[in-house]
């Protein structure tokens, strides 16, 4: 046999295999899969909200200003769900097929931007509804509190939207960890191959 | 380790290494999209795991562990009890820098590394790529005797398979 100095100078001397080019097809499917994920989130919380709307209409037919508290909660609640949904579509229909370096940067500052969503006009317009509808309640039930317990009962129905905006924002952390950051891991070693390529 | 620096080790890395990783993939398996899919996997892997790079070990030598890693994973994932491919000469037509004979040689030490078992494939192929013993023990994970030992093994069985392809073939 050939002495292994000779076998390495053969080895290291080969031709290198000619990478092909980047197959989309697996990273475009993992954004389709996230989207259909999305998909049944936003059904499953829409027809919440409806259900919500229905059974609350009847509930408070003879009270309008329960009825129209709720509402404005749950309109708002709808309008932030429906943004969420555009923008969460237009995550999963983009296509990796002939991706360019400044598209695939984009997309990830993109996905990145979903991590606090809560500065949208959508969501500030979601907070302001929990803010006045909250306090709606409060009115409508004003008048069978105590002094001390409509204190207290503002006081809550004004804190809430605040502790709903944390709690929000950590559950927006965790599902951004478990499921835009392993699409941005992804997007990010393409972008730096691509980078690597046009070096 | 912030985000310029990663990014800087990444780049730095695979300009170092990408032949290299490339002839490993290749070493390992046989269907071009198997090649390229080991390679970005490789390539994913390795960017993942850059923030916990602590030095202890060169940087090369901890790329190969990941590149090795993640070969033996990608093998176990594909078709865990399948045979191992035949492997052939993608490029059929020597280049300027390959005759003809060193082609064949080329041609039958694939053959002869493609018969082996998956483990001594990867420590021939960085045998090859002239690691030293104490490197692919780290690397691997075995003692640098018993690295020494396989490669004595592994020598013996790609001299017996280089020369019978050598004979088959004339």
């Amino acid at each position: 046999m050939a002495p292994i100095e000779e076998l390495q100078l053969l080895w290291q001397n080969q031709a290198t295999p000619t990478v092909r080019a980047f197959d989309a097809r697996p990273l475009s499917a993992a954004f389709r899969k996230y989207g259909r994920r999305q998909d049944i989130i936003n059904i499953a919380k829409s027809v919440l909200i409806v259900g919500t709307l229905v059974s609350s209409g009847i509930a408070y037919r003879h009270r309008p200003l329960m009825l129209l508290s709720t509402t404005l909660l749950l309109l708002t609640a709808g309008l932030a769900v429906l943004a969420e949904w555009r923008i969460q579509r237009g995550i999963a229909r983009l296509d990796f097929s002939a991706a360019s370096l400044d598209f695939v940067r984009e997309s990830i500052i993109h996905l990145q931007s979903q991590r606090n969503p809560f500065h949208t006009r959508e969501y500030m317009t979601l907070f302001g509804g929990l803010l006045i509808g909250y306090n709606l309640m409060t009115v409508a039930v004003w008048n069978k509190l105590t002094v001390e317990r409509r204190i207290a009962t503002h006081a809550l129905a004004t804190v809430a939207p605040f502790f709903i905006y944390g709690l929000g924002r950590a559950i927006r952390a965790k599902r951004f960890d478990a499921e835009l950051r392993p699409l941005i891991e992804r997007l990010t070693a393409l972008r730096d191959t691509l980078e690597e390529r046009a070096l | 380790m912030n985000r310029d620096q990663r990014e800087r080790l990444f780049l730095d890395l695979l300009h170092h290494n990408k032949s290299r990783i490339q002839r490993l993939c290749s070493a390992y398996l046989n269907s071009p999209s198997d090649i390229d899919d080991l390679f970005q996997e490789i390539m994913t892997n390795l960017w993942n795991a850059l923030p916990g790079f602590r030095g202890d070990s060169h940087p090369n030598t901890w790329l190969y562990r990941i590149a090795v890693n993640t070969a033996l994973l990608y093998r176990r994932k594909q078709r865990p009890s399948s045979p191992l491919p035949e492997i052939e000469l993608r490029d059929e037509s020597p280049s300027t820098h390959q005759n003809l004979e060193d082609a064949e040689r080329l041609a039958a030490l694939r053959q002869a590394i493609a018969a082996l078992p998956d483990q001594d494939r990867l420590i021939i192929t960085l045998l090859l790529e002239s690691l030293s013993y104490r490197e692919i023990a780290e690397i691997t994970g075995l003692t640098v005797n018993h690295v020494g030992v396989k490669i004595s093994r592994i020598k013996h069985a790609i001299e017996q398979r280089m020369t019978e392809v050598h004979h088959g073939a004339h």
